[in-house]
């Protein structure tokens, strides 16, 4: 959608909805106690990273174990990681690519941003899972207001609004959820803008970029504006 | 059963446990016949074939048929036998292990444009494309690989041709916009646009090329030609790329951080370390990533993409610049 159109966008996505909720993460030190169990006749090689307690899951190839069964097996131990979510079908990313992706959902949102997800390679040297899905706390943390709509608009218009009708943006509401590499306490809610000239501009040789804005969509007076956003803009 | 073909059934059945040439010495010092596996610390040896030995071992003894002293001087000269194979196997290993000195990376970006262009107005700053290159750096030199070059912003300079710290260098990372013009690859510098060609790169310039950038590289036609004119007879062996845009923002710069810490993984192929780290840290999940072997033919092409940073390093495994003449291969891996 055009850049004006945001505003409008925003009031209805928020008439939608009460606000969701916000998830703690469990605590990295608590992870991990029961992992031998889990993993111990599995005959993977498993490392459960200790910046972020994302699971990284190195499976031994043999000629009997067919790439489908060991794709079951991860998706088996993304699900047990976070038993209360959705799955999305495991799919390749693209046509011919070696990497095949299952997304999450908590509740009924979808889970934006560099986790949230099941990453596989599939590849002759090699059969890896990322299960970067953080385990959350079971009590939810009550989301309290929507942000300020008028304010998640102004922050783009300042960015981009000379030139208004040259840009192209992609506004989705999900939780959002950092990367095997970020620590993160708090899965929120938020509001991420994918930005990018428009199609014409692109195919008239201006340069192509996409920029990414990613703001909290509810504030909760006892959360810090952008706990859980690691260092997203 | 003779003496000699008992001794030699137990000379074999040592060499099977894989034994090192001080191990045969001890054993040939040992003056009470023993089972070995009682006393030689045989890591490498599974306990299926220790008991194997051990049954071997108790009917040689029933037979009676070894003659000890002249086993012990076999065990002897098995030792010798053993200690000249590990030599050869050290200067070997010493011949191919990675050199520090060609351990080596250059980093650029450019995060400030100022074109002159009405439509290069268009160009946004790049606030985040600093992260990458410097974060890729970081984690590099943590495992012990050296920063030979930082170009950045109106000091960006990325032929590397021009830059004598180039030299033997054996990955170029550069970081800003990137676009396609009438099929050719151009990257955003400060206040021009760089195309690379075939004179940007010395036969003794960079091996590898990232270019974290949108429309680096794409597996069609036209984009192949353009990449096999430019790196026609230059040192480029494999590149990095995204097919289309690349998402620029903090996070997704973290794939500087995730491409190197990949790289230390010593079995990773660097191929791989590009893609893995792409698709780990997108905050979109939209990005591309691409990874081209080139080569003088097919199979050449293809082991570029089994490349680890160690054979980069290596001098024999290092690869050799791409022929002059001849028409450039690829293959590619995404």
């Amino acid at each position: 959608m055009r850049l004006g159109e945001i505003r409008n966008w925003l009031d209805a996505a928020m008439a939608e909805r009460q606000t969701p909720p916000l998830f703690e993460v469990h605590p990295l030190e608590l992870l991990g106690e029961n992992d031998w169990k889990r993993f111990s006749g599995l005959d993977v090689q498993v490392n459960r990273r200790r910046d972020s307690g994302v699971l990284e899951i190195r499976f031994n190839r043999t000629e009997r174990r067919r790439a489908v069964d060991l794709a079951q097996t991860a998706m088996a131990i993304a699900r047990d990681e976070d038993p209360q979510r959705n799955f999305s079908e495991l799919r390749r990313a693209h046509e011919e690519s070696q990497f095949l992706v299952a997304r999450t959902l908590i509740g009924s949102l979808p889970v934006l941003g560099p986790g949230g997800k099941v990453l596989i390679q599939d590849s002759d040297a090699a059969f890896m899972a990322d299960i970067t899905i953080r385990r959350r706390r079971l009590q939810a943390i009550a989301s309290g207001e929507w942000n300020d709509p008028e304010l998640l608009y102004r922050s783009l218009t300042t960015e981009f609004g000379d030139f208004p009708t040259n840009v192209e943006i992609d506004a989705r509401l999900g939780y959002f959820e950092l990367s095997k590499y970020d620590d993160q306490s708090l899965i929120r809610p938020v509001f991420m803008f994918l930005v990018r000239p428009h199609d014409e501009l692109s195919e008239k040789g201006y340069v192509a970029w996409e920029i990414v804005r990613v703001q909290p969509a509810t504030l909760n007076k006892l959360v810090a504006e952008r706990e859980g956003l690691g260092v997203s803009e | 059963m003779s003496h000699t073909e008992d001794n030699q059934i137990f000379l074999n059945a040592i060499r099977a446990l894989n034994v090192t040439s001080r191990q045969a010495m001890a054993l040939s010092l040992e003056l009470a016949p023993q089972n070995p596996c009682e006393f030689l610390e045989l890591t490498k040896v599974g306990s299926e074939r220790r008991f194997s030995f051990a049954r071997l071992f108790d009917q040689l003894l029933v037979r009676g048929h070894i003659n000890w002293s002249s086993l012990r001087q076999s065990l002897a000269d098995l030792a010798l036998e053993l200690h000249a194979q590990e030599l050869d196997r050290e200067t070997a290993a010493d011949h191919v292990a990675p050199l520090p000195s060609l351990k080596t990376f250059a980093i650029a970006y450019c995060g400030e444009f100022k074109h002159k262009h009405l439509w290069d107005k268009l160009l946004p700053a790049l606030g985040a494309a600093h992260r990458s290159p410097t974060l890729f750096a970081s984690r590099l030199i943590e495992i012990g690989a050296s920063l030979r070059e930082i170009s950045a912003d109106e000091w960006l300079n990325v032929s590397p041709k021009s830059l004598r710290a180039m030299n033997d260098v054996s990955i170029l990372y550069l970081c800003t916009h990137g676009r396609v013009e009438k099929a050719h690859y151009q990257a955003a510098m400060y206040d021009h646009y760089w195309q690379p060609s075939a004179s940007d790169f010395c036969v003794k310039g960079p091996k590898v090329l990232a270019l974290d950038t949108c429309h680096g590289a794409d597996r069609t036609p036209p984009y192949q030609n353009f990449w096999s004119v430019a790196l026609k007879g230059a040192s480029i062996r494999l590149l990095l790329a995204c097919e289309g845009p690349i998402v620029m923002d903090r996070l997704s710069a973290k794939r500087g951080y995730a491409f190197g810490d990949n790289l230390s993984q010593g079995n990773t192929s660097i191929a791989d370390a590009w893609l893995r780290a792409v698709r780990a840290t997108s905050t979109t999940g939209t990005s591309r990533p691409v990874a081209i072997g080139l080569g003088d033919n097919t199979s050449d092409a293809e082991a570029m993409l089994r490349l680890t940073f160690d054979d980069l390093s290596s001098p024999q495994k290092r690869p050799a610049p791409l022929s002059p003449c001849g028409s450039v291969c690829f293959a590619d891996r995404h």
